[in-house]
């Protein structure tokens, strides 16, 4: 008898590591990982000058581990595995209350020689743009991350980073008259949805307080309700694609509005409406506010006239945060034109002078306004 | 490569024990041999030159001393033994030392010599050792010549435990390089002590690790004493599941292969003493430096005077051993003194009251650790300031967020320091029948390889804690 057993862990580990290494070598590779919003390392290209400089053996090992087989299943597993053992912080996110995964923005993204820079570069475009438009035409909104305005649901005692000594900076060199903060603004609200559970973006219910103090200190009317409308209920975000576990799905909502508009994306394409609905198929649903991220996208309400010069242009200098904002303040112009310096290979300057911009707001996630690289473009 | 890699979970090994038992006996070392060039080279494709290098001196040197001997030449075998050790000695010297060195007469002298900025070869102080216990062991007529250059280089190159040890003598494994005896009951037991040494570093290693960047990355002022502790605790606790995670892994990788290899560490946080410490400690380190050192030095047969002059030379040594820093050197000149301490009158006073005994064993060596891991003196004197109070207060919030997120892990390796899982195991193994207890043994060892991997696939935090040994 004996000699039967004494083969069963020499089965079970053989079957474990053949296992995986025939599944991986008849897994197909895969290009891009749609939850992880990144290229996965293809195999590397073998040659002697690789082999001998270190490059090829550290390629190759990047390959196995991006191209192992169900990869977001086992990155699941490790998040399970870190709850159970009592973890309320893993991979730099907050397992907070009320299904919420929260993302620990380090000190180390605020206190660099780029953040600071990047006050200096928006303090001179704000000059610059008031000088030219007045100051009454020209916004700044930086929005903190919901580990700063959600505070109620993070662990106990746990080692925040507090944004707002950044956001304060900002605003003294920009000057308080151009900014409007949005942390009082939503700290007051922040007992509701204003933030996605699974994603790092604000919810369009938090653009729409913000919307509301932005209009109100350009002198308009806010639309009276927010009027949103469910589109999703199964929305899991960037946050969530960092575990592939915990957290609750979120709801997305849009501004529903009757108002026929234009989408000119990057010069070129046209789409119609602020929606680009296709997006909620996919995994990156967010995407279908202004269908994501282009270079320069400008949009045009349906019933212009032709011929007609339009009287209000707003210019809307952004991240992603503002992508669900935008529908809102458009109803109070002639015409949008958004601008993304990330991708925009044009000079700003240029894109206000070729539309007659009137206004101009630049909105950014404070955390990705202090560690883009492309901030110097908004004074060129 | 490292043992916790995919590429060595998923490809290397399965390779290799492919090649390895579809070859016939007479192939297996040289099969072994190129395996093993091949683990090395891939992390260090050109530093394999100077392992294959070492491997020849000493193979050389083994046959001079042994024919010199034979022929009653004993100067001639001293003198080759001398070169031999000459060799190793300073090969280690060029690429671990010299900057160190070039450092220390730079600031004394205020000349600037420029630094070499070699990179050290990844287990060249484990090899170098290996190589050396060959040539003096032949001179000392404990083992025999290895005329077949293809075990010899087997033998040195090995890869489960190139890089990260246990240091085999050559005496040790003599035998089995000659014959030996795979086997289904060998390599099962392999496969276990593999897996618990897999899970020791990747699952409780890796993570202490992360608790001890979290503290050791705050500022000192900010740094309360418990969190500071907390911190030194899991920076002992992760070196220790490392290493002997590794050990464990090299131990149950020789096994599959048939070796027996000694063991390194022998649950050194239950000692009462640091006697005891360093006597279940990286035990084939400390064997080492007895055997080649502290004995040829007289040991403690020549008086109380020079055996404590010897321990002083030993942990020196030891220090230095484990990187090119002032602050190794400390950590060894600290052991020393304490180790002479007990010499002297701590030790009868110690074993009165062994749970003081304990107590003061683990907040030394806790100290200690602060030592070791402030390279360059950076952050150790605040640090210990910190630990001692001088930081932010007793307590605060940040002990008890850090107690909240490692606590069961905390707990896990304070378990797992001591003989008590593993008594709790062979207790079950024993009331279990055959059958029942390898199904479920093997099922835990599969769910234990399955936890691993999923940390591995996330690529979190996995260093390589040696590159300085």
């Amino acid at each position: 008898m004996k000699k039967k057993t004494v083969w069963i862990p020499v089965a079970m580990f053989l079957a474990l590591i053949y296992g995986g290494m025939l599944w991986g070598f008849m897994k197909p590779d895969r290009q891009y990982s749609d939850t992880e919003n990144r290229f996965l390392t293809a195999r590397p290209e073998f040659s002697l000058k690789a082999l001998f400089d270190g490059s090829f053996t550290k390629d190759y090992e990047k390959y196995i581990t991006d191209q192992f087989p169900v990869r977001d299943e086992w990155i699941g597993l490790k998040t399970g595995v870190e709850a159970l053992l009592g973890k309320t912080e893993t991979k730099g996110v907050w397992l907070a209350r009320e299904g919420y995964l929260i993302v620990n923005y380090p000190a180390s993204d605020f206190e660099t020689k780029r953040a600071q820079d990047n006050i200096r570069f928006l303090a001179e475009a704000v000059k610059d743009y008031s000088e030219r438009l007045g100051q009454e035409h020209v916004r700044v909104m930086l929005v903190p991350s919901a580990s700063q305005i959600l505070t109620d649901l993070l662990p106990a005692f746990c080692p925040r980073y507090d944004q707002s000594g950044y956001l304060k900076a900002v605003e003294e060199a920009v000057g308080p008259e151009s900014c409007i903060d949005m942390e009082e603004v939503l700290a007051a609200h922040k007992e509701e949805y204003i933030y996605y559970r699974t994603d790092h973006h604000w919810t369009t219910l938090g653009a729409f307080y913000a919307y509301e103090a932005w209009a109100e200190s350009m002198g308009f009317t806010p639309v009276a309700d927010s009027c949103l409308k469910v589109v999703s209920q199964d929305f899991l975000g960037t946050t969530w694609s960092r575990l592939h576990g915990m957290g609750r799905a979120d709801e997305i909502s849009v501004y529903d509005t009757d108002m026929e508009v234009t989408r000119i994306r990057n010069l070129t394409e046209r789409e119609e409406g602020f929606y680009n609905w296709e997006a909620l198929k996919t995994r990156d649903q967010y995407a279908v506010f202004l269908g994501g991220n282009d270079g320069i996208v400008e949009l045009e309400p349906g019933d212009k006239e032709s011929g007609q010069d339009p009287e209000r242009v707003l210019l809307v200098v952004k991240d992603s945060f503002a992508n669900c904002l935008i529908p809102y303040a458009a109803g109070h112009y002639d015409r949008v034109v958004v601008a993304d310096l990330r991708y925009l290979n044009m000079s700003l300057k240029a894109v206000a002078e070729k539309y007659g911009v009137t206004d101009l707001l630049v909105l950014y996630h404070a955390q990705a306004f202090a560690t883009e690289a492309t901030v110097f473009k908004i004074a060129r | 490569m490292i043992f916790s890699s995919l590429l060595f979970l998923f490809r290397f090994l399965p390779l290799m024990l492919f090649f390895y038992f579809a070859a016939p006996r007479g192939w297996r070392n040289a099969i072994l041999f190129l395996g093993s060039l091949i683990f090395y080279a891939w992390g260090e494709p050109v530093y394999v030159v100077l392992m294959l290098f070492s491997t020849a001196v000493d193979y050389t040197h083994g046959q001079i001393i042994e024919k010199a001997l034979s022929k009653g030449r004993e100067k001639r075998a001293k003198a080759a033994l001398l070169s031999s050790v000459v060799v190793n000695l300073g090969l280690l010297g060029v690429f671990k030392y010299t900057d160190f060195l070039i450092r220390i007469v730079n600031s004394f002298t205020g000349l600037a010599i420029p630094l070499t900025k070699l990179p050290l070869p990844i287990g060249i102080s484990f090899y170098t050792f290996q190589t050396m216990s060959y040539s003096i062991d032949i001179y000392r007529g404990q083992a025999a010549t290895q005329r077949n250059i293809i075990d010899f280089g087997a033998y040195v190159a090995m890869f489960p435990q190139l890089i990260a040890g246990p240091i085999v003598r050559y005496q040790t494994v003599a035998e089995e390089l000659r014959s030996r005896r795979e086997n289904p009951e060998l390599f099962g037991a392999g496969v276990s002590l593999f897996l618990a040494g897999l899970g020791k570093k990747v699952l409780l290693a890796n993570n202490m690790g992360l608790l001890w960047d979290t503290v050791s990355g705050m500022t000192a002022q900010g740094l309360s004493a418990a969190t500071a502790w907390l911190g030194a605790a899991a920076f002992g606790l992760q070196i220790y599941f490392d290493f002997s995670g590794y050990s464990d892994m090299a131990r149950g990788l020789g096994l599959m292969f048939g070796f027996h290899f000694p063991l390194n560490f022998d649950y050194p946080y239950i000692s009462r003493s640091i006697t005891e410490f360093w006597r279940r400690w990286h035990i084939t380190l400390g064997t080492w430096f007895r055997e080649y050192v502290y004995i040829p030095l007289g040991g403690n047969r020549r008086g109380l005077g020079i055996q404590l002059r010897n321990i002083l030379v030993v942990w020196l040594l030891t220090g230095i051993w484990h990187g090119a820093n002032v602050n190794f050197l400390l950590w060894g000149l600290y052991f020393a003194v304490f180790l002479i301490l007990e010499k002297m009158f701590l030790l009868k006073w110690l074993e009165r009251a062994p749970a003081m005994g304990r107590l003061y064993t683990l907040a030394l060596v806790a100290v200690s650790w602060v030592i070791f891991a402030s390279v360059d003196g950076a952050g150790g004197p605040g640090y210990l300031r910190a630990m001692a109070g001088g930081g932010a207060g007793l307590w605060d919030g940040t002990t008890l967020y850090l107690l909240r997120n490692y606590g069961v892990l905390l707990g896990l390796c304070v378990l797992g320091s001591t003989p008590g899982p593993k008594r709790a195991v062979l207790y079950l193994r024993e009331r279990c029948a055959e059958t029942v207890w390898q199904l479920l043994a093997s099922g835990a060892g599969a769910v234990l390889f399955i936890l691993c991997t999923s940390y591995l696939v996330d690529a979190s935090y996995n260093p390589f804690l040696y590159f300085r040994f």
